[in-house]
């Protein structure tokens, strides 16, 4: 049955006499026709490509390498690309890129500790938040002004505006996880009686299986409760179990503030030795992410912890350093940086 | 198998015969030929393939970037190209010059040729100085001197030596004005104050008409004043012999200093002379940068358009992954 529908078809339909011809050689033109159809084909299946004007690639290609640069805790570097994008987009009057790039740049900003400039940045995003159709951005700006708030030390006004974000029924998963976090924080900062409760909450939000970044910033965490029932041994072994998770992702920022929590740690038992140790490592870490703001801070603890040590050539020099960082010096021409 | 082309809508080339075809497809061939030999002969860079050259010979010790294929100017034009580049038995680098007939007028017996100074920077190029008319023309395959320029480092030994001399030159001042002790002349300056404030007093006395000479030294209080007054002299003296007594070798030093300094400048200038050149050569390359920058930006974005066009055709769009639209940070919990 198959075989004479085949028949039929190949009766049917014929190829033009021209294909039918042969050359001298005795060749079908059959071939050749199917090879040009096919290029065809090929030809039709592209499309031209879109050419968009050369503000739109330039601040979309700024704001792609700042986002690689704060993917790699270059914050230095991704504010500069950040900014690049934020002068292009004033340029065009481009709102919602305006947006972005300023809340991009109060990111980097406070990954280095930089609150005051987060703020400023903040204050922007805001701004034009408030004049616009930006409602989804509001929850962002108000979970990195929390953060902000709590670097300058500010926990209650931070806790406050968490509350707030975790009460709003629409403030997106994300966001609702990332304000679990920072209230358990701020809880512990305060002292609160219900710190232990909210880590409670971040733990059952959390689930079983978090991404490692969670699970590690919930160990530090775990560590602080540790810490605040007495329990040091346990605090120890969860920031090292942290620390080891940080060092998998290569997670800069997380390795320096765990080496940071735990140098305390150390340093409140009088642990000279580890303390500057875990303090040395971090300094490290901090500088190479030329984050003027952390480094003056553990330059200060590295200072009490070599005069702790007698080390007062150490101690001196550690106050040195933190003094050229505190008269604005450029971290990148610290010593540490100077590596060739 | 009696088959007749049919001759309605057929093509004339199936009417011609086969020789006649072939004659076409000939005549076609050489049609074609002919047109790329007029357009390689009134094309500028290929019409020199048929002119008519001559041969000149050069010899130098460092190649400093020539090839075949470096051009070769003589009065600024160019005339021709290097064509060979060989090792001479005495390890000297022999070139092979095929310059343009036509210019053969300008490269005489006293022709001079000359590495360009631009080699040290990659642009390699032989100069001929074109000769005196009342000389007779070079003759094909004669060697010509060439002058080559100085390498970098040469330069840079020419320089040293006169860095050097600014450097001794400074220690010397540096000497000089480490001796000299600011405190020292301070105090000369104060004692000189006071001795003239005495001396003042003196000749004040002297003219308010209090009495001779006599009574000027038999007055008790003006006879103090007088003695304070030179014992304040001569210590400031003495302070003033010792000051210039460490003053002296640094005078002589600044003799010596003041001697060497025609040599010295001399050197300078033919330091700067020398700077200038390079310099200039710099600037020339560096005026043709912006131009190069926007063709490098402008073939960057048509090449750019091309990689767009291929990475949306088929099959290629499904296998490379759309770009990230990310524009916002991600969330993440605080870190301090």
């Amino acid at each position: 049955m198959t075989d004479k529908i085949d028949i039929r078809l190949r009766e049917q339909w014929s190829p033009p006499r021209s294909l039918r011809n042969r050359g001298r050689d005795g060749r079908s033109h059959l071939p050749i026709f199917i090879g040009v159809l096919l290029a065809v084909l090929l030809t039709a299946c592209g499309s031209r490509p879109m050419r968009q004007p050369a503000v739109v690639v330039n601040s979309e290609s700024d704001m792609a390498l700042g986002m690689r640069a704060f993917q790699d805790n270059n914050y230095t570097q991704a504010q500069n690309y950040f900014a690049r994008a934020l002068t292009q987009y004033r340029s065009v009057d481009a709102r919602a890129g305006e947006l972005n790039a300023l809340i991009d740049l109060a990111d980097s900003a406070l990954g280095q500790g930089e609150y005051t400039a987060a703020r400023y940045y903040l204050g922007e995003a805001d701004r034009i938040a408030a004049n616009g159709n930006f409602a989804a951005l509001r929850a962002h700006t108000a979970l990195l002004s929390a953060y902000a708030d709590m670097q300058a030390g500010d926990n209650q006004q931070a806790a406050s505006q968490l509350d707030t974000l975790l009460s709003d029924p629409a403030t997106p998963a994300d966001i609702r996880q990332a304000a679990l976090f920072a209230r358990a924080q701020t809880a512990f900062d305060l002292k609160s009686v219900d710190a232990t409760a909210w880590l409670g909450k971040l733990g059952a939000a959390l689930g079983k299986n978090p991404d490692v970044l969670s699970a590690a910033r919930y160990q530090r965490l775990q560590a602080i409760a540790a810490r605040a029932n007495n329990n040091t041994q346990q605090a120890a072994l969860l920031y090292a179990k942290a620390l080891d998770t940080y060092r998998t992702a290569y997670y800069r920022p997380g390795i320096a503030a765990t080496l940071e929590e735990w140098a305390d740690l150390s340093m409140q038992q009088k642990n000279w030795n580890a303390a500057k140790n875990q303090l040395q490592r971090a300094l490290d870490v901090r500088l190479s992410m030329y984050d003027r703001t952390h480094s003056i801070r553990d330059l200060d603890n590295l200072m009490q912890t070599d005069t702790a040590l007698g080390d007062t050539a150490a101690a001196q020099q550690s106050s040195q350093l933190a003094e050229y960082l505190k008269k604005g010096g450029d971290p990148a021409q610290m010593p540490m940086n100077q590596r060739e | 198998m009696s088959a007749t082309p049919p001759q309605g809508h057929v093509h004339y080339i199936h009417r011609l015969s086969y020789t006649a075809r072939e004659r076409l497809v000939g005549a076609f061939v050489i049609f074609a030929i002919a047109l790329v030999f007029i357009a390689l002969a009134f094309n500028q860079q290929t019409a020199r393939f048929f002119a008519s050259k001559f041969t000149l010979h050069a010899d130098l010790h460092n190649a400093m970037g020539i090839s075949t294929d470096t051009p070769v100017t003589a009065s600024g034009l160019f005339v021709g190209t290097v064509s060979a580049i060989t090792i001479t038995p005495d390890n000297r680098i022999a070139l092979t010059m095929k310059i343009l007939e036509k210019y053969h007028k300008l490269i005489r017996e006293d022709s001079r040729a000359e590495v360009s100074k631009l080699s040290l920077l990659g642009n390699s190029a032989i100069d001929i100085s074109a000769g005196s008319p009342n000389q007779p023309l070079i003759p094909d395959g004669a060697t010509i001197p060439l002058q080559e320029p100085l390498s970098l480092d040469q330069i840079m030994a020419q320089v040293a030596p006169v860095l050097q001399d600014v450097k001794t030159t400074l220690m010397r001042i540096d000497a000089m004005s480490q001796q000299i002790d600011p405190r020292a002349v301070g105090q000369v300056v104060n004692n000189l104050a006071v001795v003239s404030g005495n001396l003042k007093a003196i000749s004040t006395q002297l003219a308010s008409g209090q009495g001779t000479a006599g009574k000027l030294i038999y007055d008790k209080t003006t006879g103090e004043n007088t003695a304070a007054a030179m014992q304040a002299l001569a210590a400031t003296l003495k302070q003033t012999q010792a000051s210039l007594k460490s003053v002296q070798p640094l005078l002589s030093n600044a003799n010596a200093a003041s001697a060497d300094l025609p040599a010295l400048i001399a050197q300078s200038r033919k330091l700067v002379t020398q700077l200038n050149t390079t310099m200039g050569s710099v600037n020339y390359q560096l005026q043709a940068l912006p131009d190069m920058v926007v063709r490098t930006r402008q073939i960057l974005d048509n090449t750019d358009q091309t990689l767009q066009a291929i990475q949306n055709t088929w099959p290629i769009s499904s296998s490379v992954p759309k770009p990230s639209s990310t524009v916002i940070t991600p969330v993440h919990p605080p870190n301090d």
